[in-house]
């Protein structure tokens, strides 16, 4: 009934990959961290009953906190506070370097950790909002209505750059 | 900075972002080693030798209007897809018009004229309906009856944590249920090993059980001495009585029509080829099929494709590793369980976009009826809307790869009419497009060229004839129209009456127009500002009389302010135009109006389905008379038809006949 692990790799690596990687914003954590959520992948599929997407999803989200943990050498802390760790670097760096869309790059900055956890999942990974609701714990609507401020706060960031 | 663009941009962005594709190709590399030992294991030939039995005849019921015909003569009346189940799988079942969806991990939905429903919260894998229609089989690793109408769950067999019960199935005097018990054994290492796979029936008066085969997918043929079910890629046929088994076959979750007579089934086509010693590409194309229980004929259904845009991006045309490589395709769609209406005359089917990942569900309506020249006509423009590629391209000679593109979109169509040219059957259209979100409105006539084949049509050619297009000036502050490369201005924004636009920042947001009534309908974005909410007018405009009449103003839907234009559609005979509203306030909320423009009234389409929890609707496009909507309730995303003339709202479980 579900496909095999090997369309599933080629489906998903390039959408787990720009997840890691803006999420990250190291290419050699990204590098690691993507190996290690196939692998990871390749030992579990055969469990996989539900949805792929949002499976192999929370393998690469579980895996950049578990990463995380281990790289601050915590005390035991919760996953939302591990979140702090994640898009911690000048966000516009991430893109190749190219003069298009450089207004919205920068506009990215005026986003806090959450809005770019979802404009991560939404537009770099290309998930449904439904899936990203149940990623994160939230609802569908709660999720559009996030989304819908994220796309007035970068419309309003657009429009300052513009003006500058 | 405009919303709709940011969203674009944004997903343009993606791009942007580079993948590390020499990690993409190793990592595949690493698993490709245990990969090709399990490939050989799988590659065991399974020769499938289809045996014929001696013919035994199995009458219609009388329910059962169409006419007992061997599959191979069935003739396709449709394909649609109209629930949109997200990238969940799951199983389906039909009665008499309700569509019963079970969604891994969330629970079992009924779908029909009143809305889609949540029935049963909580895991269910696999359900059967029983041939009464009062009563689900439903799985969960236990096997369950579930009452429709008092909600009651009967655990019938209880499993644990190795041993599952999964996909019951009905016999036809309701006395049986046919099911598979798994057992699985946990080896030392990690993982799970399956241990047992049989087929079992239980009594349901005296709850005895007793094992009938090995297999999977089981259902009974013909009372309870036949039974149908997949084993190691066959379907088999196993007469209980005698124990012989015979391979229909190949193919994947068979499904017996209630009718004892067809039995529906997914195969998957396997096609190697070797580029060089260390690499080969292997490609596996599901297509549903259906075959007579008694083994006379067999047909395919849909028409699968590789989605050649994706095997471009990925190709790899050499292996510079030492490890052999085999790269493996699959078709654009993959299909799970596909199961038979009540009666007998469609096949509901799970279609997943492997590009999307979106999961739908689809029928396929079979007819005895020869299907007109016109028919074949409709159900390809329908297709090409809806994006059923693999149901397009079936009616197609010799298709092209892409056959599809997004914007503009077709919001409607009509058939003129057909002829001859040159000894050639053609049916000719007039197809209606727009830009979502823009005033831009484009009519084109298509003659479709048609020649008959196995018993029905296939388009050979499309040829574009003359067209229109009506959208604004470069300035924005005439609406025009182009045709035959000449423009003309149909009316100046500033000439319209200004007792109706007293406000002083608005637009001219969406536009149709309709060349019969000569009647341009139009929408005015009254945009936010101050103490302004944003609000939307609905205007016409008579451009022979050269007057303006004002329809409405939408201040609030669904009890929100701040209302904004999607879409205006106006059907082929400009009587009615739906209009996609949402609101900017907290909550994002959407309606559809669909206004009647003669007799100036106006209905709200999501008034019309009770106690249906909405989350968002939309208008696709006018399938000629009718209105197609799309909705989302319960995360699942459904298709409904609305006919203006009688004010009703019907599903996509009644198919219309052939004309």
């Amino acid at each position: 009934m579900k496909d095999g692990f090997i369309v599933l790799y080629y489906k998903y690596f390039d959408d787990v990959y720009r997840y890691i990687y803006f999420k990250t914003g190291n290419k050699w954590e990204a590098d690691d961290l993507v190996s290690e959520t196939f692998k990871k992948a390749y030992e579990k599929h055969k469990y996989l009953k539900g949805e792929p997407k949002p499976w192999i999803m929370s393998i690469a989200r579980n895996t950049v906190i578990d990463f995380y943990r281990r790289k601050k050498n915590f005390a035991p802390i919760n996953d939302n506070e591990l979140d702090d760790f994640t898009y911690n670097y000048p966000i516009e760096e991430i893109f190749e370097k190219k003069e298009e869309l450089s207004f919205l790059k920068q506009s990215l900055k005026s986003l806090n950790k959450e809005e770019l956890e979802i404009v991560n999942l939404r537009y770099f990974s290309e998930m449904k909002y439904n899936e990203i609701g149940k990623l994160l714990g939230k609802t569908e609507n709660a999720v559009k209505t996030k989304a819908m401020r994220i796309h007035r706060k970068l419309a309003e960031a657009i429009q300052k750059l513009m003006e500058e | 900075m405009d919303k709709n663009l940011i969203e674009e941009q944004m997903h343009t962005l993606k791009d942007h972002i580079k993948v590390n594709n020499d990690l993409k190709l190793e990592l595949r590399a690493s698993f490709s080693k245990k990969r090709t030992n399990k490939w050989k294991l799988l590659l065991v030939p399974t020769v499938a030798a289809v045996i014929c039995l001696v013919f035994i005849s199995y009458w219609a019921s009388p329910k059962v209007n169409v006419s007992y015909v061997n599959a191979a003569a069935l003739k396709i009346l449709n394909q649609v897809s109209f629930v949109d189940i997200g990238g969940a799988n799951g199983d389906v079942a039909e009665y008499n018009g309700t569509v019963y969806s079970a969604v891994f991990g969330q629970g079992i939905y009924a779908y029909d004229s009143d809305g889609c429903r949540e029935i049963y919260k909580g895991e269910a894998n696999a359900i059967s309906i029983s041939p009464d229609g009062k009563k689900l089989a439903f799985s969960d690793g236990n096997l369950n009856i579930f009452d429709i109408e008092t909600s009651k769950k009967n655990v019938l067999l209880k499993g644990d944590d190795f041993t599952y019960y999964e996909q019951p199935s009905w016999s036809s005097d309701s006395k049986h249920i046919i099911y598979v018990k798994k057992v699985i054994q946990q080896p030392e290492t990690h993982g799970f090993e399956e241990k047992e796979s049989s087929i079992c029936s239980i009594n349901l008066e005296s709850m005895d059980v007793s094992k009938l085969a090995d297999g999977n997918s089981p259902s009974y043929a013909d009372e309870k001495q036949i039974i149908v079910f997949e084993r190691d890629g066959n379907i088999i046929r196993k007469n209980i009585e005698d124990g012989v088994e015979k391979i229909i076959d190949i193919g994947r979750f068979p499904s017996v029509s209630p009718d004892g007579e067809y039995v529906a089934y997914v195969k998957t086509l396997k096609n190697e080829k070797i580029i060089s010693s260390k690499l080969s590409t292997e490609e596996n194309i599901d297509n549903v099929w259906i075959a007579d229980v008694n083994f006379e004929t067999k047909k395919q259904l849909t028409t699968n494709f590789v989605d050649s845009e994706k095997a471009d991006g990925d190709e790899i045309t050499e292996n510079n590793s030492d490890l052999p490589m085999s790269i493996y395709k699959t078709g654009l769609f993959s299909y799970y369980n596909p199961k038979w209406s009540s009666d007998s005359k469609s096949i509901y089917v799970l279609k997943n976009n492997n590009k999307s990942g979106n999961m739908k569900l689809m029928r396929i309506s079979f007819t005895d009826k020869e299907l007109t020249k016109k028919d074949t006509v409709v159900n390809f423009i329908q297709a090409l809307i809806s994006r059923e590629d693999d149901y397009a391209k079936s009616l197609m000679e010799n298709p092209p790869d892409i056959l599809t593109v997004s914007n503009p979109r077709v919001v409607g169509y009509k058939i003129l009419g057909n002829g001859v040219e040159n000894g050639r059957d053609y049916v000719e259209a007039e197809i209606y497009w727009a830009y979502t979100a823009q005033p831009d409105f484009q009519m084109l006539k298509q003659k479709f060229y048609l020649s008959p084949l196995n018993s029905g049509y296939i388009i050979d050619e499309v040829k574009s004839g003359e067209g229109f297009a009506v959208g604004l000036s470069k300035d924005a502050q005439s609406v025009i129209m182009h045709r035959e490369e000449k423009e003309q201005v149909l009316f100046n924004v500033k000439d319209i009456p200004a007792i109706y636009l007293t406000e002083e920042n608005y637009r001219i947001a969406s536009l149709a127009f309709n060349e019969e009534r000569s009647t341009i309908v139009f929408t005015i974005q009254v945009l936010q500002e101050g103490a302004q909410k944003s609000s939307v007018k609905v205007f016409s405009y008579d451009i022979n009389s050269m007057e303006f009449k004002f329809i409405d103003q939408v201040k609030n839907i669904a009890g929100k302010e701040n209302v904004a234009i999607e879409s205006l559609i106006i059907d082929p005979t400009g009587s009615y135009a739906a209009l996609k509203l949402f609101s900017e306030d907290e909550g994002f909320k959407t309606s559809v109006f669909v206004y009647d423009l003669k007799n100036n009234k106006k209905v709200d389409i999501g008034s019309l389905l009770k106690d249906v929890d909405i989350s968002t609707i939309h208008s696709k496009f006018w399938d000629r008379n009718h209105l197609v909507l799309e909705l989302v309730s319960k995360e699942q995303t459904m298709s409904y038809l609305y006919n203006p003339e009688n004010g009703k709202l019907k599903t996509f479980t009644t198919a219309a006949q052939p004309s």
